[in-house]
């Protein structure tokens, strides 16, 4: 259950971090349920807030790095001072609208538009990620949700699990979280077939391996095919021969 | 982060990880619990944030990895131990400072009697 939560963690952090966790939570919950005796929901319940205000914080950070990267790639000549003068005589002259067409632009320097098409393209793709859950022969889980889904439905359970542990309600609470996190998987989780791209439904995977398929073909005597063979009289120079 | 003013002060989490630390190396759950153990029982850290600011304080160098282990029939190789650097070191005492300068003003001011 808690390596599930661990996968919802950034893929970074996940890398550094979520084997230490999984063992650090093994732990805890070895120290705090089996050995001393706790309340298993209590210990969960302080699990899940503790997750969801930790993945939004890291996803944050994360989604905060990638813009600051995706700024910095998608920074034009424009920005960077110093770099944007030309020469007239022996002075350099900085121009005051360099991007645009005409006197003061400079040879080569990027035009408005472009620095904009620039931006939107460096513009971290962050929306949406697939990662395969759980695999078998099969058919396999993949999470296809979406970033902001995941920090409504964490700011969501924040909100119900601090609402019932302020009113002393915590049942209600963990039954409001848990349809959260029904709905959210619901909405991310899809159940995608895995079948090989073979003759036979259990059989090996062809030359070339799964998923590989050969492009389909016209028929020798489709109408596309037929209409595709020249003329005799529209022979191109030096073709002829070839028909022959 | 360089500089040992500008880290102060630090957040609540990122000092109490420094004040376990301080005592000894240690790995990801004895930390938590020497953290506990420090606030008799008032600070609990959770695994998500102990190990966000574990990521955040190694990459502003406040702690590294340590190479020294215990013995093997009480280690497990896949943990991992924790140390103060020095500059952890300097954070955690200029903390320390701006706390025992706070304690003063809070003593000259009766503030700490009625409490």
């Amino acid at each position: 259950m808690y390596r599930l939560l661990v996968r919802l963690y950034p893929a970074a952090h996940r890398r550094a971090f979520g084997e230490q966790m999984v063992q650090t939570f093994g732990d805890h919950y070895r120290d705090a349920v089996e050995a001393r005796g706790g309340s298993r929901l209590r210990f969960w319940v302080a699990v899940l807030a503790d997750g969801g205000t930790s993945l939004l914080t890291e996803h944050t950070a994360e989604l905060r790095a990638l813009w600051r990267r995706g700024r910095r790639q998608a920074a034009t000549p424009q920005r960077r001072r110093g770099r944007l003068t030309r020469r007239e005589g022996h002075r350099r002259v900085a121009t005051r609208r360099r991007w645009a067409p005409g006197p003061g632009a400079i040879p080569g320097a990027m035009t408005r538009r472009r620095r904009v098409r620039l931006r939107l393209r460096y513009r971290p793709s962050v929306g949406r990620s697939a990662r395969v859950l759980v695999r078998s022969r099969h058919h396999q889980l993949v999470y296809r949700g979406r970033i902001a889904a995941l920090a409504v439905t964490v700011a969501l359970i924040a909100a119900a699990l601090g609402a019932g542990t302020a009113t002393r309600h915590l049942g209600m609470s963990v039954l409001v979280t848990g349809l959260f996190m029904a709905a959210w998987l619901g909405y991310g989780m899809r159940l995608d077939r895995r079948i090989p791209a073979g003759p036979h439904w259990d059989g090996p995977a062809p030359p070339g391996g799964a998923g590989v398929r050969e492009p389909l073909r016209p028929l020798p005597l489709s109408p596309a095919g037929s209409a595709a063979r020249p003329m005799p009289d529209q022979d191109p120079p030096g073709q002829a021969a070839a028909l022959i | 982060m360089g500089n040992d003013q500008g880290q102060v002060p630090l957040t609540p989490a990122v000092f109490h990880i420094l004040f376990a630390l301080a005592s000894g190396d240690k790995h990801g759950y004895e930390i938590a619990k020497q953290v506990a153990e420090d606030s008799q029982g008032r600070v609990r850290m959770g695994t998500g944030t102990l190990y966000g600011s574990i990521k955040r304080m190694l990459a502003d160098a406040l702690i590294g990895e340590t190479g020294q282990r215990p013995a093997p029939d009480l280690d497990d190789e896949r943990r991992r131990y924790y140390r103060l650097t020095e500059q952890g070191h300097r954070a955690l005492r200029a903390e320390l400072a701006r706390y025992a300068r706070v304690v003063a003003v809070a003593r000259d001011r009766d503030l700490l009697a009625s409490a």
